[in-house]
């Protein structure tokens, strides 16, 4: 094959927050995961596969965070989604059934129910419950690169103790290796939250790059001769790559984006609003709260039209868009490329990251739109290839040295989101825990310790850990499911103190361990010496 | 999108109340739930109490914005974060609660716990940076410290947090290039300080400011550093290689050719293989200030030191960690800039069988006034 006039590395970020209620029967929460398996992961899943198997060679990058991992290994969540799972295909049914008549909404139930089958064998049958496994696979296949995050997506710039952020990067990189059987090469920095110096931590656990926004590379100084279309190295040899404009633009804006195209799946109209209250009520949440079901029948429609006079979904048409979209995405990387390779005389890359979660689950035909694109990529031009930023390291391994500036991928492209009065509060709280785990540390790591010790000090590690997610602080600023993020909060800093307590004074309460051992599982190994 | 996500709030509510007409049934039904799931609210974790809080403290007028890059080259990350949210979709809008504890069906027993203390009195205070204007600063000071510091002082005096702009120096106190004074409230506990410009650090005081000026610190914050809002002017380049296994980092070739007359693009090729740090480089290319004067008289002065010596043909080389190559006849010659301050440059040898070691230290300073 020629060589390539340059390179594209899509880099897809999948996380949620950990959300795990063993002590409830139907918590509402956990439905973020399983949307997410129906809608992205899954799909995601078999469009690599299938990929494989039709012999496209391509590549991506995807940062499964630690949380996710866990809750996709968690045998209680994978129990729960089966449980939806088989509640979605028994609502299929009578969906199937109840638009027979109505062949313009049938089309679209037809397709649900092959998807939602399609889900369950792919889940119980052929990877036996754990998505993981079937990542693992694909990435020892080297068509996927999948890279570690803060351990619990803890947003590093905000966390002012050192002691903190080693941790995250820590006790995530030894998860990684548990789970996925190797080194992680890269890291998504929580949020791309990105402060100068962090990239020490990285370098002694041997992560070899990071992501930042486009700012964090352009306000870098000295000033980066490639923009983002190089990696650059900072000081301690590990290095950043940024954020393209042009192609996540293309994804992400309301103005230029894909996802807004009127042929596309309304995500807002769901029959679990719409239909009679008495025959949706068993496949609403259990305590006869309508929501989403995920069968929704309406397409976007037009600009502004309201969610009454959305007309019907058309899948097929729709997939042409995918396909369209796919082609207009693929050329404008190829005269981008072109155009730069002749700036630079050496061969661009073009980071493109997203949420993974945008893909199927807010974009339906995200997912779609990756089968096509790659399949193009592969058949039908030679001017960019697509690669990771791991590869690309090995391909380029001059680089220019540059400090990237403290940089963020949120509102604004700093720390504002993580930091307003909706959730300033919550820091004085979450430093004093990073002080008093040092200090736990202290006392302890040197010592004799009792088993009941050691568990409660793991424990309290976990109790910390689950606090700092910023998806907290996010949701505080977002308005939505806002109590549920204080709760969480709060109550993770109240139960690492009532630990810390317990091993000042040297009287474990195990009754009370074990509860907590059994609610916030995350991390069994956790190593909580990585807050010295 | 955009119009999606900004009509839809609205247009929601209005669409369904229109378009399922059995909506006044359904929510009836909904509110007949909640008031009995309501009624286990004892468990509900408690929040600290808010602090009070003063809002947007302009210190001083700010530097103007850059506007240039960031204007264009930032994209609205505004919509990213909007459907970045929409993976924490809460059903029912307008049922604000809806949440784990209030929608359980088998209530665990639970115990009236989760209630965390809102302060900690542990004379502490925390700067945090939130973008290249503003920082946030909380404090947490006991009473009876406060107090007690406050004894002695026989004026009026105000609470106070000091600003200290310590941009590249080790702060002792008194050495900032410049402070200023932001009266507090001592109830507030935190604070949001629009900060002279970006790309700086800054450390606060807060302590107790007399009538007469006198200065009681009662805590020091960390340091922190605000990012940039602009392009750097500083256009030097340096190049790294990393080879696969990341711990060999800097693999290139060769002080003896820099003997006589190094160009310019040598030698900053040599910079980034002998690690020294941007803000030296900067240092470098740091404009000086005469030279764009209009008047014509001007003075600039810099100073490199030249580190040379010779060794066995054959031994491994490192100056400052890194491996040099030798010359062929086994000598040395490296070129650096030589900003202020103290600069180490350890030499060791290592005979070629690595069953000898020698090393030699230097290190120099040098002050400018």
């Amino acid at each position: 094959m020629n060589k390539p006039e340059g390179y594209l590395a899509l880099v897809l970020h999948a996380h949620l927050p950990f959300v795990r209620h063993p002590e409830f029967n139907d918590p509402m929460e956990e439905y973020w995961l399983f949307e997410a398996i129906t809608e992205t992961y899954i799909p995601l899943l078999n469009v690599f596969t299938k990929l494989i198997e039709d012999g496209v060679d391509f590549r991506i990058t995807m940062s499964l965070t630690p949380p996710l991992i866990s809750m996709l290994r968690d045998p209680l969540l994978q129990d729960r989604y089966l449980r939806h799972i088989n509640k979605q295909i028994e609502l299929i049914e009578k969906e199937v059934v109840r638009t027979r008549f109505e062949p313009h909404y049938n089309r679209t139930a037809v397709m649900y129910r092959e998807k939602l089958y399609n889900c369950r064998y792919v889940f119980e049958q052929k990877y036996h419950k754990d998505l993981v496994c079937g990542f693992r696979q694909v990435q020892d296949a080297g068509k996927l690169e999948i890279i570690t995050c803060g351990a619990t997506h803890g947003f590093l710039p905000l966390s002012v103790h050192k002691n903190a952020t080693n941790a995250q990067i820590k006790i995530a990189v030894d998860h990684y290796i548990e789970n996925l059987g190797r080194r992680p090469k890269g890291i998504w920095l929580p949020e791309c939250g990105y402060n100068p110096g962090d990239d020490e931590v990285l370098k002694k656990y041997g992560i070899r790059y990071f992501l930042v926004d486009t700012h964090g590379i352009l306000y870098g100084s000295p000033r980066p001769k490639y923009g983002v279309f190089a990696p650059v190295y900072c000081r301690s040899g590990v290095a950043a790559f940024g954020r393209d404009l042009d192609s996540s633009k293309q994804v992400w804006s309301a103005k230029e984006g894909y996802p807004g195209d009127f042929n596309y799946r309304e995500f807002y109209r769901d029959i679990g609003y719409d239909l009679d209250y008495d025959y949706i009520k068993p496949y609403i949440h259990e305590s006869g709260i309508r929501m989403n079901t995920g069968i929704k029948y309406y397409k976007i429609t037009g600009p502004g039209v309201d969610l009454a006079h959305k007309a019907p979904y058309d899948p097929q048409a729709a997939m042409e868009r995918a396909a369209s979209h796919a082609g207009n995405f693929m050329f404008n990387r190829e005269k981008q490329v072109q155009y730069l390779k002749g700036l630079m005389h050496r061969e661009p890359i073009i980071i493109a990251p997203y949420d993974a979660e945008l893909f199927g689950h807010w974009w339906y035909e995200g997912p779609a739109f990756i089968d096509y694109l790659f399949r193009k990529i592969f058949y039908d031009q030679k001017t960019i290839k697509l690669t990771t930023p791991g590869e690309y390291l090995e391909m380029f391994p001059k680089n220019q040295v540059v400090q990237p500036g403290f940089s963020s991928w949120g509102y604004k492209g700093y720390a504002e989101y993580w930091l307003n009065d909706t959730n300033d509060w919550i820091y004085r709280h979450l430093h004093k825990t990073y002080d008093r785990m040092q200090e736990l540390t202290q006392m302890f790591m040197n010592r004799q310790r009792t088993p009941d010790e050691e568990r409660a000090l793991k424990q309290a590690a976990r109790e910390i850990l689950l606090a700092q997610s910023s998806d907290w602080a996010f949701i505080m600023k977002t308005g939505t499911t806002v109590q549920y993020a204080n709760k969480r909060t709060v109550r993770h800093i109240y139960r690492f103190t009532k630990l810390y307590d317990m091993l000042k004074a040297g009287n474990i309460d195990t009754g009370y361990l074990s509860e907590m051992e059994w609610k916030d599982n995350i991390f069994p190994n956790v190593d909580w010496t990585a807050y010295a | 999108m955009a119009d999606k996500e900004s009509k839809k709030k609205t247009a929601k509510k209005a669409a369904f109340d229109d378009y399922k007409g059995k909506k006044s049934i359904v929510n009836k039904d909904i509110s007949k739930k909640r008031e009995k799931y309501n009624e286990d609210d004892d468990i509900v974790p408690q929040l600290p109490k808010k602090t009070v809080k003063a809002k947007k403290v302009v210190t001083r007028p700010k530097l103007k914005k850059t506007k240039d890059l960031t204007e264009h080259t930032m994209i609205d990350s505004k919509e990213e974060s909007d459907i970045e949210a929409m993976k924490f979709y809460q059903p029912e809008e307008e049922e604000k609660t809806t949440s784990v504890e209030e929608l359980k069906s088998t209530p665990a027993p639970q115990r009236a716990e989760e209630l965390i203390q809102d302060k900690y009195a542990d004379n502490k205070v925390v700067l945090m940076a939130r973008d290249p204007y503003w920082c946030y600063v909380y404090w947490d000071l006991a009473a009876d410290y406060m107090a007690q510091k406050a004894a002695d002082i026989k004026e009026s005096y105000d609470l106070v947090l000091r600003l200290h702009d310590v941009t590249d120096v080790v702060f002792n106190g008194g050495n900032s290039h410049k402070y200023i004074d932001i009266k507090v409230n001592g109830e507030a506990g935190n604070w949001y300080l629009n900060v002279w410009e970006a790309g700086r650090t800054y450390v606060v005081d807060i302590g107790y400011r007399t009538a007469s000026g006198r200065f009681i610190l009662l805590a020091r914050s960390n340091s922190t550093g605000t990012p940039r809002d602009k392009v750097s002017h500083v256009t030097d380049e340096e190049w790294m290689v990393i080879d696969e296994d990341f711990e060999e980092i800097f693999r290139v070739s060769g002080g003896g050719r820099l003997g006589g007359g190094a160009s310019e693009g040598f030698r900053s090729v040599m910079e980034s293989n002998i690690g020294m740090g941007s803000e030296t480089v900067s240092s470098f290319s740091s404009p000086a200030g005469g030279s764009e004067q209009a008047r014509g008289f001007f003075l600039w002065a810099d100073t490199e030191i030249i580190l040379y010596g010779g060794t066995e043909k054959d031994a491994a080389l490192r100056v400052k960690g890194e491996k040099i190559d030798l010359k062929e006849d086994g000598t040395f010659s490296l070129r650096f800039h030589l900003p202020d301050g103290i600069m180490d440059l350890p030499v060791d040898a290592t005979s070629s069988d690595g069953k000898e070691t020698i090393s030699i230290r230097i290190s120099v300073e040098r002050k400018s006034k």
